[in-house]
This record gives C-alpha cells, sequence and structure tokens, in this order.
C-alpha cells in the first residue's frame, strides 16, 4: 500500500504551450516547500439528459470541467516557492501549473523516472490560516485545473 | 572491425540528443513575463507562436574591480 508521505509540489506561473508532457517537462518548475495538503488534480463532467418515449432517459457524458480544489501550506520563511504562489494568488489572471512529484531523491526530489503529474489552471483565493493556540501558520491556496491532468515520469 | 566501423552500418547510427531551446515569455496571458522554458528545438514553434521568444545571450559585462587598498 503506498500513501502521499514524501511527495513534493511544484510550480511555475506560467502554462505550457500545449497539455502535453513534453510542454509541461519544459517549464521551470519551482518546488513549493511547506505542503501539508496536495491539490486534488481532476476534472469532472456534466451529463446530458437524453429522453426517450419508451420511458426511460439515458444519459450521455457531457463536457469535462477542472475540479475545484486547494492546497495547504505552513509557512517557510523567504520560500520562492510560497512566495511565487501567493503572489500569482493575489495576480490577475492567475495561471498556473503545478506539478506533484513522487520523488525518490534526497529530500523527495525528482530523479529520471519517478512519477508526476501536471496540471495546468488558475491558482487564486489566498487564505492564511486563522489564529489560535492550536494552529500554526500557514495558508490555502485555491487551485481550477484548466485542463486535464497529466501523468508522466520525471525526464532524463 | 573497430567501433566506429560499427557505427557507418546502417541501422547503428549514434543516436543524437534532442537539443533544448531557451525561450521566455512576453505574454502575459502564459503567466509571468520573463518565465523561462526549455522546450526541445523541434517543438518550439508552437512556443514562439503564442508569445515566447528566444532567451536572449548574456551580456558580458566587463566589471571594473574596486580598488580597496589605501595608498
Amino acid at each position: 500500500m503506498s500513501n502521499f508521505i514524501g511527495h513534493t509540489v511544484y510550480g511555475v506561473a506560467a502554462l505550457p504551450s500545449a497539455n502535453t508532457a513534453t510542454a509541461m517537462e519544459s517549464l521551470t518548475f519551482v518546488q513549493i516547500k511547506g505542503e501539508l495538503t496536495l491539490p486534488q488534480l481532476a476534472v469532472s463532467h456534466s451529463t446530458i439528459d437524453v429522453p426517450n418515449l419508451n420511458g426511460f432517459t439515458t444519459v450521455e457524458k457531457g463536457a469535462a470541467t477542472g475540479v475545484a480544489t486547494t492546497a495547504t501550506f505552513k509557512n517557510i520563511a523567504a520560500d520562492a516557492g510560497q512566495i511565487d504562489i501567493t503572489d500569482q494568488a493575489a495576480e490577475k489572471g492567475g495561471v498556473w501549473t503545478f506539478k506533484l512529484v513522487d520523488g525518490s531523491g534526497t529530500d523527495g526530489a525528482p530523479v529520471s523516472g519517478d512519477p508526476v503529474i501536471y496540471c495546468q489552471g488558475i491558482v487564486h483565493s489566498f487564505l492564511p490560516n486563522q489564529g489560535d493556540n492550536a494552529t500554526i501558520e500557514g495558508f490555502t491556496v485555491s487551485f481550477n485545473p484548466n485542463a486535464a491532468p497529466i501523468a508522466a515520469t520525471e525526464p532524463a | 572491425m573497430g567501433n566506429s566501423d560499427l557505427r557507418k552500418l546502417p541501422g547503428n547510427r549514434v543516436k543524437q540528443k534532442a537539443t533544448r531551446v531557451s525561450l521566455t515569455n512576453t505574454n502575459k496571458a502564459n503567466g509571468t513575463i520573463g518565465a523561462i522554458a526549455r522546450p526541445f528545438e523541434s517543438d518550439a514553434a508552437q512556443w514562439l507562436a503564442i508569445g515566447w521568444m528566444r532567451t536572449l545571450p548574456e551580456t558580458t559585462e566587463t566589471l571594473t574591480q574596486k580598488d580597496d587598498t589605501h595608498e
């Protein structure tokens, strides 16, 4: 059984030229340290009802949309990745590409052949944690995919 | 037959490693202006078509080191 412990998050405030692994891996990703919850990178489909006078309405598969998700982090001072994603969450447009890595290198760094998932979309709605005596300092950002996630492997 | 002779045989060509090029984003719709991408040369056209441009080579400036020694 596997789990998500050790997975790392990378991101970049840019979109690839195409929704392919080759285009994704061309981007210059920066690690976002302090990840606590990984975004769920997925799409969902609408359905189209097809009525029929035989008394049974069938359903066709409709258009896909990205599933709105969030990622949470604990504050890491001066972390370049955290600065990038919080800046972009506030920026107009907010284009963003995530790279989730099940890395086998030092500190979860990706090495050739490791499984990765890419997903492009928009990042928005930066929300700092509410302060109390039982919560660490951190934040949540929201992410909406604008294309299907791409499963790939870390290139050589 | 040496290795160089083997490479000359049909089907034994040494595969050339695909080269990557450095591109810089100039279109806000693609993300941060100045972001760098390194696609394969063969894929560069589709990046250039949407507002990325080839990264200019860094200019080499000769900096005159300030002499802090006191005479």
